[in-house]
């Protein structure tokens, strides 16, 4: 629901970066997105292509790195809920235990993230 | 024409939960409890908070912060309790963040306040990615919306310390199962405290304001 806002956000970090750094263009984006954020992978993507159009991203590659979410508990159990578990993501709050020990509210280290995490940007080259 | 790459880390929901932060240091500071009202359009928020004020405003001075895409309705519904409201229009925004909160404290008297009511945007998902400096996180769902709703967003319970079943006397008639809910919400998040309420049942806000006044004392 909040996609465009979120776009507009990375949208302008990354034109700030490149400015900072004197960028001719952006060719790159290393976007990572958690699973359980409420974003929607594809239309952040549709909303993001719209808005770089005549910018000095407008031909960047984005690469999303999706980022499962991943627990840490008590037991000492520390990593990614296994698959069976992650079928189960519309139901997830059931299936989000400990795979270690089942406790049902391990804490969640990863998985929520929409982050930017570098880009690879073109520059003049100093004659 | 040379390529490099450059490191930017700017995690959107990190950024938001930095100004949280911020929010809730100074709110501690004036020794404040933030209470951060979640729920769907039409769960009855307004109302409860509204309950909270007439049952409270002599023991405790209260503030509010109402959200909405036009906030200007629910603030004239608090302005009547000669409390201060902040109405934070979010326009097209369909969940209040913390830089939103932080503009909003800078036009509240918190020397004078011991309680902030924060109205969220009716809507059980975008709130839920967004913290907004809070200590008590509560979510609101009337028995209207179905006795599903609460295993459709899970994310929401997940994150809450109260979850409220709202307009229980409607029960029959609607066609849901009150107890179902709150045990579904129990499941989703076995910390979490569930209550059932309806503001024609006066016992049931009874619940609704201890918890209140209970959060707040430990606060103190």
């Amino acid at each position: 629901m909040h996609e465009y806002s979120v776009a507009t956000e990375i949208y302008e970090v990354i034109l700030k970066t490149a400015i900072k750094n004197d960028a001719k263009k952006v060719t790159s984006v290393d976007l990572e997105l958690g699973e359980l954020t409420h974003i929607n992978h594809d239309q952040l993507i549709f909303c993001l292509e719209i808005m770089v159009k005549g910018s000095l991203m407008e031909d960047a590659k984005i690469n999303l790195i999706v980022k499962p979410p991943k627990v840490k508990c008590k037991c000492g159990y520390e990593g990614v809920l296994d698959d069976n578990r992650r079928l189960l993501i519309s139901d997830f709050a059931f299936s989000m235990g400990c795979p270690g020990c089942g406790n049902p509210v391990p804490s969640l280290i990863s998985g929520k993230e929409i982050n930017v995490r570098n880009i690879k940007i073109e520059l003049d080259d100093y004659v | 024409m040379c390529e490099i790459e450059v490191e930017v880390v700017h995690d959107v929901l990190k950024a938001n939960e930095e100004i949280a932060l911020r929010n809730n240091r100074l709110l501690n500071d004036f020794g404040i409890i933030a209470f951060n009202i979640m729920g769907a359009i039409g769960s009855g928020k307004t109302t409860l908070i509204e309950l909270a004020i007439e049952r409270l405003s002599e023991k405790y001075r209260i503030g509010v912060i109402a959200g909405d895409i036009v906030a200007d309705i629910d603030a004239d519904r608090f302005k009547r309790y000669d409390v201060p409201v902040i109405a934070m229009n979010t326009g097209k925004e369909c969940h209040l963040d913390a830089h939103l909160i932080e503009n909003s404290l800078d036009q509240l008297p918190l020397d004078d306040l011991d309680i902030l009511f924060i109205e969220n945007v009716g809507n059980l998902i975008c709130p839920t990615d967004y913290l907004l400096g809070e200590f008590k996180r509560v979510v609101i769902v009337s028995v209207s919306e179905g006795d599903d709703i609460v295993i459709k967003h899970p994310m929401i319970f997940k994150t809450c310390d109260l979850a409220i079943v709202n307009k229980v006397d409607i029960s029959e008639a609607v066609g849901a199962d009150a107890d179902k809910m709150v045990s579904d919400a129990l499941r989703m998040n076995p910390s979490i405290k569930a209550i059932k309420t309806s503001k024609n049942i006066g016992e049931s806000i009874d619940r609704w304001i201890e918890y209140i006044e209970e959060s707040t004392d430990v606060h103190r």
